[in-house]
């Protein structure tokens, strides 16, 4: 697990790649794209990406930073034994099936 | 355990997370069906943001679902969450990209399943006529207890005429009869892609003929609805620009 910093415009997920992290926003404002919804994820919640790698699939949505931006990287293992099964976790699930609700226009 | 019926009610707020093992459980937000299967979980996205549900959740055939823990199916609410964002991409259209793959739907398979029909029921259509007028007054004039044969006609009138427009209002209409009377969903469906695949440049029935397939997917409750509303929306500009 390591803290990472991300410039403006930097694409921390592509949609359609394959990838081994999952993140979690400390610090900055991240764009998250789902086919056309758009919506902002912060530290606030805090907001976690990256869920995909969590069962070896690409990632759906892409997210780009929107200023400077900190993220703990966590490797599939890491978070799945430290943070899957605390309110962390379900934040993540909650977050993650809002913005799938809104891009289907279930919300 | 097994359930028919009511599982949720209309602003009810999910405290238990249930997944189907069987049957059939429908959802409907913002209009529109979603039907859940073995290994769908009901009313995730209410259960896990506090949302009340718009409508009651049902079971729609004697169903069995069990009471589950989140911490437990973890990776498999992930699973099933990137199953509904990956229809996200196959039903969605980028209007100012479109590629031919956006147009390709379902194989239709209309000419087997007629045989198998015909076969079953030992139907004869009859041959159609060589003049056109009367090909088509010998369609229209046939009783709606007699759709099969109509559909048979109108399959036979394609093959004879292919390139006379009419044949496209005769697959859009008797899709229509065939889907109000005899409630054949997949015969209506592929009568009405026929009209993509033989009059691709005929916009108005493609929009018709589209906007018909959005209804029928939306009853069946089958998520696929959206491609056709997309496509339908592009056809409509392409309409307009032509005007």
């Amino acid at each position: 697990m390591e803290t990472i910093d991300f410039s403006p415009g930097d694409i921390i997920i592509k949609n359609g790649e394959k990838g081994d992290y999952v993140y979690i926003i400390k610090s900055g404002n991240v764009k998250s794209k789902v086919g056309s919804y758009e919506c902002t994820l912060s530290e606030r919640e805090p907001d976690i990406f990256g869920l995909e790698a969590l069962i070896d699939e690409v990632y759906t949505e892409t997210c780009t930073a929107v200023n400077q931006v900190k993220v703990i990287k966590c490797s599939v293992n890491e978070f799945l034994e430290i943070y899957a099964k605390t309110d962390l976790g379900k934040k993540a699930l909650e977050s993650f099936i809002k913005r799938t609700a809104k891009a289907l226009g279930w919300i | 355990m097994k359930i028919e019926g009511v599982i949720f009610k209309e602003g009810e707020i999910p405290k238990r997370l249930f997944k189907v093992v069987s049957g059939t459980v429908r959802e409907t937000r913002n209009k529109t069906y979603h039907d859940l299967k073995a290994g769908d979980y009901v009313a995730l996205l209410e259960y896990f943001t506090g949302l009340p549900l718009e409508e009651d959740i049902i079971a729609i055939d004697e169903s069995e679902i069990a009471d589950v823990s989140w911490e437990e199916e973890y990776t498999d609410i992930i699973k099933k969450t990137v199953e509904l964002r990956k229809i996200i991409y196959q039903t969605s259209i980028d209007v100012e990209n479109i590629v031919l793959e956006d147009f390709e739907f379902e194989n239709v398979d209309l000419d087997e399943y007629l045989d198998q029909v015909e076969a079953l029921l030992t139907l004869s259509a009859g041959e159609l006529p060589d003049d056109k007028n009367e090909a088509i007054k010998m369609i229209q004039q046939l009783e709606d207890d007699k759709l099969i044969t109509k559909v048979n006609l109108v399959r036979r009138f394609l093959e004879k005429f292919p390139q006379e427009t009419v044949g496209a209002r005769l697959l859009i209409e008797t899709a229509a009869k065939v889907y109000i009377i005899l409630n054949d969903k997949f015969l209506a469906k592929a009568l009405l892609k026929k009209v993509l695949l033989y009059f691709p440049r005929e916009l108005e029935y493609c929009y018709e003929a589209l906007k018909a397939l959005e209804g029928i997917y939306k009853d069946e409750g089958n998520i696929l609805w959206r491609r056709f509303n997309k496509t339908s929306k592009v056809i409509e500009v392409m309409i307009r620009g032509n005007n």
